[in-house]
């Protein structure tokens, strides 16, 4: 005999909803209350490499913000005292290296962008890959800015052109605004283009030994063509066997072994 | 007409979203196209004593090695480097790429005949290519030295690993075009070119050369019997060109002279010097200072301190000056690891030569120091260590301690970083001296997202607008081709009428009004049948049922049953219905009847 299926009641209902609010609440709960448990799994070490930045300790200190950074602890202010760890080492392309990290994870930060053109400043001119005007005015905005300002006409436009075609196009207005957001949006994407292969169409790398040779060929048995110094920035052009094609700042060309730089992140 | 423009503009917008979008997307397509390997030779018939090159290429592919080429006796031939291009083209609206890697290989025939260079073997995605065997031609050769060649000077045959000297290249030449600088292998050495190059005339014999000499500043950084060069110049040579004279005819000898001028032939030359073989001498072990940082040359010093009367925690800025002969670029301030009671920055330093080749002149550097505590009384002794070549000996520069007077600092005040500013420091204000100090919270976890533009679920989310206006453009195109089709408008109308007209008949017949249901029924059929068979509406009658219908419907049946709908209606002017139940099943039989009707295709007008 099948018995019929009773209804549930308004209490059982409430009960259920009782039950899934406190789920909600243990979730939560859990949430916040391992979050100042990370914060203390990175914030002792941090402070530890802090310390032994401020007692003058700088290898020390290099080394601790490293085991960091390796062990998942990589924000944007343990990168940067990496970076200035390594600057007081005496070594400047790894602390160049850092920095960029630390400006990948935080693109507008005052200190970090600070730090960068002191230590440029310090090496002299011809360190860095020139750049155009262009260039540079890309660079100024971060990609992923640039995509949300090439996204917002494109939304805008298709949204006022359906709602145009929805309408059977009685209001001159919603025609004026879809031009212009039509028009504004294929000016962005054309920045954006550009923009995208200026970041991830070029690889960039910087010289991390004191002094590295720059080959014709890919080879040890290459005949060497100049040198560069430590926190020279080089274009990669290609890779073969462990070795780097570059272009140096002055525009030549050479193969410099991987061991003598340290490839840098795409710009934001 | 309205439509029409609406479809155009519909059309217009269409493509012009459809360009924005292949902007947004161009980045992603990118990719390598197809591959192809061979190898030329730029010059396929040279003289002794000249060089061509073969050039092995490699579209959109490389090869697991440098590509190898078997010795060939009679030809010298070494690698001179790679070099890489890249085209982008559109083709059918797809991007293609030519990545395309050249290594070149310098043949230097030294005798004369025919030369076949076997094909080029080339490992490439674990398959092995060969190129084409290539044939060169190599006749006679000319003695160019009576018309250019080049010497190095040396100014000491022996020195210390370290030690500045200068190199000089002179070419001698009677008809060359300098393009090309000399080119001068480094292993071994760092080295400099210096001033700019200068020319002057020179007799060689009996024979006048112009000499063009450049200038360079070295250093050995090994130690042991090196040799500099053999240094190469690749120099066109610029002859007259006979051939063309010889065919010229006596008529124009008059402007022979002047068109032979221009009548010259080109010949790459590529001019190659001795080794000169250098004594590298290491620094000696015996005497060298502990401070020793590795300065070969000869200097003194000088030594600077302002302010010496500061607060604890105040910056002191030192001056030291190296003046001297050496390489003043390589030098590096001495240690200051002793300086433990003064926080420290790192220093900055200039170079000044005094001479145009830059063999002399002094080095600044500049240092802050802070002092920590009002007890220091001193500056601590500085000393400098340098290597002397002509003494042949270690020679220590000693800076005595400076006086300097620290007050206590009463306010303990945080100490400055980065800001320079204090009266009486020297250094401008608001120019950084130093790097932005360590940040004391950890922050954010850096998470390393990939860019928006890269992510997927970004780009598919831009089908959301693309699907609203896709949607409300169809939406459009529909009500367009809907308001201009009169049949479709009728069909529409009628199915409203039928279908409202359905409703009061059952309403009718349950109120046994049946005049007025028979007179709905009547018109509801000519409505329906009218728009069916594309006919006015008032032109339906019995007769046409049977004309137009009969082959239509799908069994005779329904036929039967609307001619008797048709006849019960013009008879019920004369013998009306009174049964409500008669109505109702009238009712329901004309419903089924639409319903035939209805699905009849669409339209069955001929």
């Amino acid at each position: 005999m099948i018995r019929p299926r009773k209804r549930p009641s308004r209490d059982h209902y409430q009960a259920r909803m009782n039950n899934v609010g406190w789920f909600c609440y243990l979730i939560v709960s859990v949430c916040f209350a391992s979050l100042p448990l990370v914060a203390a799994q990175v914030d002792a070490p941090f402070d530890k490499a802090n310390i032994l930045y401020e007692q003058g300790d700088y290898k020390a200190a290099a080394e601790a913000y490293r085991t960091l950074i390796e062990n998942g602890g990589g924000s944007a202010a343990t990168y940067f005292n990496h970076g200035n760890a390594l600057y007081q080492s005496g070594k400047i392309g790894q602390a160049l290296v850092e920095y960029h990290h630390a400006l990948a994870a935080n693109p507008r930060d005052p200190d970090i962008l600070a730090n960068i053109q002191f230590t440029r400043e310090k090496l002299g001119p011809s360190v860095v890959m020139p750049r155009s005007f262009w260039q540079q005015f890309l660079l100024q905005v971060t990609l992923n800015e640039w995509t949300i300002l090439t996204i917002i006409p494109f939304w805008i436009w298709l949204f006022v052109a359906g709602l145009k075609a929805f309408q059977g196009g009685q209001r001159p207005a919603l025609s004026v605004v879809a031009k212009l957001s039509g028009f504004v949006f294929v000016g962005l994407a054309l920045i954006l283009l550009v923009a995208t292969n200026e970041r991830l169409g070029k690889e960039y790398a910087i010289v991390t030994a004191a002094e590295a040779v720059v080959r014709f060929g890919p080879f040890e048995e290459s005949k060497s063509s100049h040198n560069l110094v430590d926190g020279i920035e080089v274009q990669l052009l290609d890779y073969k066997n462990g070795w780097h094609q570059i272009r140096d700042p002055k525009g030549q060309l050479g193969w410099l072994n991987q061991e003598s730089v340290r490839q840098l992140p795409a710009l934001p | 007409m309205a439509n029409k423009h609406s479809i155009i503009v519909g059309i217009r917008e269409s493509a012009f979203l459809l360009a924005g979008l292949a902007l947004l997307i161009l980045p992603l397509f990118a990719r390598a196209q197809s591959m192809a390997y061979d190898a030329v030779l730029t010059n396929n018939a040279v003289p002794v004593g000249e060089s061509t090159v073969i050039q092995v290429r490699f579209q959109n592919c490389e090869p697991a090695k440098l590509p190898e080429i078997p010795e060939i006796d009679g030809l010298t031939i070494t690698y001179s480097g790679p070099s890489r291009s890249s085209s982008y083209n559109f083709v059918n609206g797809r991007q293609t790429t030519l990545i395309t890697v050249v290594h070149q290989f310098t043949v230097s025939p030294q005798k004369e005949g025919t030369f076949v260079i076997p094909p080029i073997e080339s490992s490439i995605n674990g398959k092995v290519y060969k190129t084409q065997a290539l044939r060169l031609m190599v006749s006679k050769g000319r003695d160019y030295s009576q018309y250019a060649f080049i010497r190095v000077r040396v100014a000491k045959q022996s020195v210390y690993v370290g030690e500045m000297f200068q190199l000089a290249v002179d070419l001698y030449e009677r008809n060359a075009k300098l393009e090309e600088k000399p080119v001068i292998p480094t292993d071994g050495f760092i080295i400099a070119e210096v001033g700019q190059p200068n020319q002057t005339q020179t007799r060689v014999g009996n024979q006048v050369y112009n000499r063009v000499t450049f200038r360079y500043l070295a250093r050995a950084v090994k130690t042991g019997d090196l040799a500099i060069g053999p240094i190469t110049w690749k120099v066109p040579l610029f002859f007259k060109d006979n051939s063309r004279a010889r065919r010229r005819n006596s008529i124009d000898s008059i402007f022979r002279n002047l068109v032979d001028l221009n009548s010259t032939v080109r010949r790459d030359v590529t001019l190659t010097s001795d080794p000169i073989s250098l004594d590298v001498k290491a620094l000696p072990e015996e005497g060298k200072p502990e401070n020793f940082t590795g300065a070969v040359g000869n200097f003194t010093m000088s030594f600077e301190a302002s302010p010496t009367e500061v607060t604890a925690g105040d910056p002191i800025t030192l001056t030291m000056t190296l003046e001297g002969r050496g390489a003043l670029e390589a030098l590096k301030m001495p240690s200051f690891d002793s300086w433990r009671e003064f926080k420290q920055y790192q220093e900055t330093s200039s170079v000044a030569y005094s001479d145009e080749i830059g063999l002399s002149g002094r080095k600044t550097f500049e240092k802050v120091v802070i002092p920590n505590n009002a007890e220091i009384t001193t500056l601590p002794e500085i000393t400098y260590s340098f290597f002397d070549p002509l003494d042949e000996s270690y020679k220590t520069l000693v800076q005595a301690p400076i006086p300097l007077v620290v007050k206590p600092n009463l306010q303990a005040a945080s100490q400055p970083t980065v800001i320079a500013g204090a009266g009486g420091f020297d250094i401008p204000v608001n120019i950084a001296t130093n790097i932005v100090h360590i940040k004391p919270h950890f922050g954010t976890v850096a998470t390393g997202t990939a860019p928006l533009i890269t992510q997927k679920w970004f780009l598919w989310a831009q089908l959301i607008p693309l699907l609203v206006w896709g949607g409300a453009f169809t939406y459009r195109l529909q009500k367009n081709a809907s308001g201009k089709n009169p049949r479709a408008l009728r069909k529409k109308r009628v199915n409203s009428i039928v279908n409202e007209g359905l409703t009061n008949l059952r309403t009718l017949a349950a109120g046994n009004q049946s005049e007025e249901f028979f007179a709905l029924l009547f018109r509801l059929l000519q409505e329906q049948i009218g728009e069916r068979l594309d006919l006015p509406a008032i032109a339906i009658t019995e007769a046409i049922i049977d004309e137009r219908l009969q082959e239509q419907l799908s069994s005779p049946e329904v036929l039967q049953s609307l001619e008797r709908l048709f006849h019960t209606c013009n008879q019920s002017r004369y013998a009306p219905v009174d049964s409500p139940e008669e109505l109702n099943q009238l009712a329901l039989e004309a419903e089924s009847i639409f319903d035939e009707l209805q699905q009849l295709p669409d339209p069955i007008a001929k």
